[in-house]
């Protein structure tokens, strides 16, 4: 029901929740993040699942090096992809992430569990890369990962590559060369929810969650972020 | 709902369907970017580079910086008792602001009373010695010359023979007068 009443004229189409389809698996840790269900209109109690990483978050609270290890292991992936959409530089993002996570282990004593883990680090991941953006401003050196070749078995991969003719002549390279462009003419706050929602498949009221803002001011930024790409990708898409 | 919206903003079913289906290639699209990654091994070590970069940050830092993460830490910590943090520097600004205030009035004081026992311990041991009030003071000339006041010498002595006509004595007749009033 919740679901249904997200798609609204602004509102786009939930993100694949099939979990195989992203290599970094967001979708199943946002899933897997605290959040609120039940309805006050309905009467309907509100539960809060419990978040999963209640108990490694707890023994690295109390100074478990190793369990704040397992909680580095586990998001490396996750916030690893969420700063690389975003600044679309490797040595960047590996810097970045590294402060991240030093931020996350100086002030997990902190961290009070009224959201969850996965929200919370999310948050610190996502305003550090925009405070970092902001200061490098026009400064866009690309320095780009390598393109898994399992995106020749996607299905809108193949969709698109026979559907339109440039996609078709040009190779991996170049498409991903052009996507990392497109993303770069964003502002930072475009380029965020769009990473987030079109990349990491996570749901609106996560991002809202983690950037701080309503639900409805992300559904607007993605659709205006989605027109701006649209002029960018315009022969892509035919 | 769509309905509505539409009513609302007066879009029409075709820009609205265009809208739609502009957004879903778009989102097709951009997916495709999570095929975007540093790989395995970039994961593997991730952990490891990020213990040795935490120990060389360690060693790098300061006595100061340590102990200032570790004091603002301290203040982060203290969630529940937010209060007491302005509530403390207000305190604090507040007696800093009162010594402030009362230090000048004692040290007057307090040189007010040496200049007296200065003045004790010399001029009124000998009513024509001489002082000097960088001895007291700079701010206390005023206070000093109201003290010398009732122990004045009955007469100067370079005008006992001011009345004779013809001794001029040492002091200029414009000091005289000064010393008259006096």
């Amino acid at each position: 029901m919740e679901r249904e009443s997200e798609r609204s004229l602004l509102t786009l189409p939930d993100p694949p929740v099939d979990d195989s389809a992203s290599p970094v698996g967001v979708r199943a840790a946002s899933l897997g993040a605290s959040e609120d269900s039940g309805n006050v209109m309905t009467g309907k109690p509100i539960m809060r699942k419990p978040d999963p990483d209640l108990d490694l978050v707890e023994r690295a609270r109390r100074g478990d090096t190793r369990a704040f290890d397992e909680l580095v292991s586990k998001y490396t992936p996750k916030l690893y992809g969420l700063v690389y959409h975003m600044t679309s530089n490797r040595e960047d993002t590996n810097d970045l992430l590294q402060d991240v996570f030093a931020k996350a282990y100086r002030s997990i004593k902190r961290f009070r569990g009224k959201s969850s883990f996965y929200t919370w680090i999310y948050s610190i991941a996502t305003n550090m890369t925009l405070n970092f953006l902001k200061k490098r401003n026009r400064r866009r050196t690309m320095s780009l990962d390598d393109v898994d070749l399992a995106i020749e078995n996607d299905h809108d991969f193949i969709e698109a590559t026979s559907k339109s003719d440039p996609v078709r002549e040009a190779n991996i390279s170049e498409l991903q060369e052009r996507l990392n462009m497109a993303m770069q003419q964003l502002s930072v706050d475009h380029r965020a929810v769009v990473t987030m929602f079109d990349i990491q498949g996570m749901p609106h009221s996560e991002i809202s969650k983690i950037l701080g803002v309503s639900e409805g001011t992300v559904r607007s930024r993605l659709f205006y972020a989605h027109r701006l790409l649209q002029s960018h990708l315009e022969d892509f898409r035919k | 709902m769509i309905e509505k919206i539409q009513k609302r903003t007066f879009i029409t079913p075709v820009f609205l369907e265009k809208a739609m289906k502009d957004s879903e290639d778009i989102h097709r699209l951009i997916q495709l970017k999570k095929y975007e990654t540093p790989g395995d091994e970039y994961f593997q070590n991730f952990l490891e580079d990020f213990k040795d970069r935490q120990r060389s940050e360690m060693l790098r830092q300061s006595a100061r910086g340590l102990l200032l993460e570790r004091v603002s830490m301290w203040f982060d910590e203290i969630n529940g008792t937010r209060w007491l943090v302005p509530a403390g520097a207000t305190a604090v600004a507040a007696i800093a602001l009162g010594v402030y205030a009362v230090r000048p009035t004692l040290s007057e004081n307090r040189d007010v009373s040496s200049g007296v026992a200065a003045l004790s311990a010399s001029s009124f041991a000998s009513p024509h010695a001489d002082y000097s009030p960088a001895d007291v003071g700079p701010a206390m000339d005023e206070q000093i010359i109201t003290l010398q006041l009732p122990r004045r010498a009955p007469q100067v002595p370079a005008l006992q023979n001011a009345n004779q006509p013809g001794a001029q004595g040492l002091v200029p007749a414009s000091a005289r007068a000064t010393y008259r009033e006096l």
